[in-house]
């Protein structure tokens, strides 16, 4: 066996891990409610915007936190295609291995690192 | 060719199959239906690749059917399987479970019973956008609604 | 295919032949194939051959869990991390062995092997690529002999 076969360049299309773009999430509940394994936790709140030249101000839902628990998740996909909003998507980076559990535990922080 | 009967026609049913060639075990297996557990069982002939389906309804509470393990062995395992997996009572068959561990109570495959993860873990789609109170709760599949446990009304 | 308890065998990096890891493979279900794809393509080498080990090369039993755990053979995972020798480590290959996966909810799948043994080792995947096992083993292979967790 050549030392070639050893070295499988990984496609950029490939389901490696999930990303996401928080700025696009309107915490609108779907990628958490259709998550087959529940692995996807999401908290946010209602902000009051002013619209110029409108009667009454827009709420909002603002993104709080978002995580997804690596250890659960089945990488699907489905919370990638029911997004409206395109905030959740493919990378095909690696997910590490970690030493507990709530190590594969990630945070905005982490999820958005690939965007 | 089809023959549906009650459980006490069920062996019956298997014996006239058997004495009439299909001898051979294809599937002896349940469907949860409302009210209760149907039977079913293909039997094949292998000289002409004829075969019979075999159905009974087993009712609710304590479906049973008389075993007919003494008439083709083959269906040792699986009546052992619908019996731990359904609830089913093969009366005369092995009390042996197949697959799941011992002391392990309930019947898996009625849809009456529930996962009990499910229902113990707070299911994080629970919550509405923006952190509003929802009008209505949204349930995930397979979990109970909860029921008033004074008076039994659901919430 | 669960490996025979009892059954070791030695392999070692690739790219790191001085570091012997002593897998035990316990594959149990779709992940084996990932750790079979990992040894196909060279990336772990059964190390039948290897004439001499340096004794002063780290060296350390990995046992390596793929594929979903059911209840009944939850003992014979335990049992073979209660047979595999000092320095020890386990680790948790794909998604089922770390909480039960898609069956996390399973009336017959234990949820997380974690819960049986301990586990010095995740890694996330439905299944995990090569490269994330391998990934594993190595930092699990650098370290220092671990205490025993949980």
């Amino acid at each position: 066996m050549s030392d070639d076969d050893s070295e499988v360049p990984i496609p950029d299309a490939a389901r490696g891990t999930i990303i996401l773009d928080a700025p696009a999430c309107t915490s609108c509940m779907l990628c958490v409610r259709e998550c087959p394994v529940w692995c996807i936790e999401l908290t946010s709140h209602t902000e009051e915007v002013d619209e110029p030249g409108a009667r009454r101000p827009r709420s909002v839902a603002v993104l709080d936190s978002f995580t997804i628990d690596w250890g659960l998740c089945m990488f699907c996909g489905i919370c990638v295609e029911v997004c409206p909003f395109d905030a959740l998507a493919w990378s095909p980076q690696v997910e590490p291995s970690a030493e507990t559990k709530s190590d594969l535990v990630s945070g905005i922080e982490r999820l958005s690192e690939g965007s | 060719m089809l023959v549906e009967g009650q459980p006490e026609e069920w062996r019956q049913a298997l014996q006239e199959a058997i004495a009439d060639g299909f001898t051979y075990l294809d599937l002896l297996s349940a469907i949860d239906r409302e009210g209760g557990v149907e039977l079913i069982c293909h039997l094949v002939r292998l000289e002409d690749h004829r075969s019979r389906w075999v159905r009974a309804f087993a009712a609710d509470p304590n479906p049973q059917a008389p075993t007919s393990i003494d008439l083709l062995p083959a269906v040792s395992w699986p009546e052992r399987e619908v019996r731990e997996m359904f609830g089913v009572e093969f009366v005369g068959g092995s009390p042996v479970p197949l697959l799941l561990v011992d002391g392990r109570e309930g019947h898996p495959l009625r849809k009456s019973e529930l996962l009990r993860a499910r229902q113990e873990r707070p299911w994080p789609g629970e919550a509405e956008p923006g952190g509003r109170r929802a009008r209505r709760r949204h349930r995930p599949p397979g979990v109970a609604e909860p029921t008033d446990s004074v008076s039994g009304r659901r919430q | 295919m669960v490996a025979g308890v009892g059954v070791l065998r030695r392999y070692h990096l690739a790219e790191a032949p001085q570091v012997m890891v002593h897998v035990a493979d316990l594959g149990m279900a779709c992940c084996a194939v990932e750790f079979a794809a990992a040894v196909s393509r060279g990336l772990l080498i059964e190390s039948r051959d290897i004439p001499t080990m340096d004794p002063a090369s780290p060296s350390r039993h990995v046992l390596i869990v793929s594929g979903t755990v059911t209840h009944a053979l939850g003992p014979s995972v335990e049992q073979a991390w209660h047979s595999l020798p000092e320095p020890r480590a386990a680790l948790a290959f794909g998604a089922c062995t770390i909480s039960g996966g898609p069956y996390w909810d399973s009336y017959s799948v234990v949820p997380g092997i974690d819960t049986i043994i301990p586990v010095h080792r995740y890694v996330p995947g439905c299944p995990p690529r090569p490269e994330a096992l391998i990934a594993a083993i190595e930092s699990l292979a650098q370290e220092a002999p671990l205490e025993e967790v949980g």
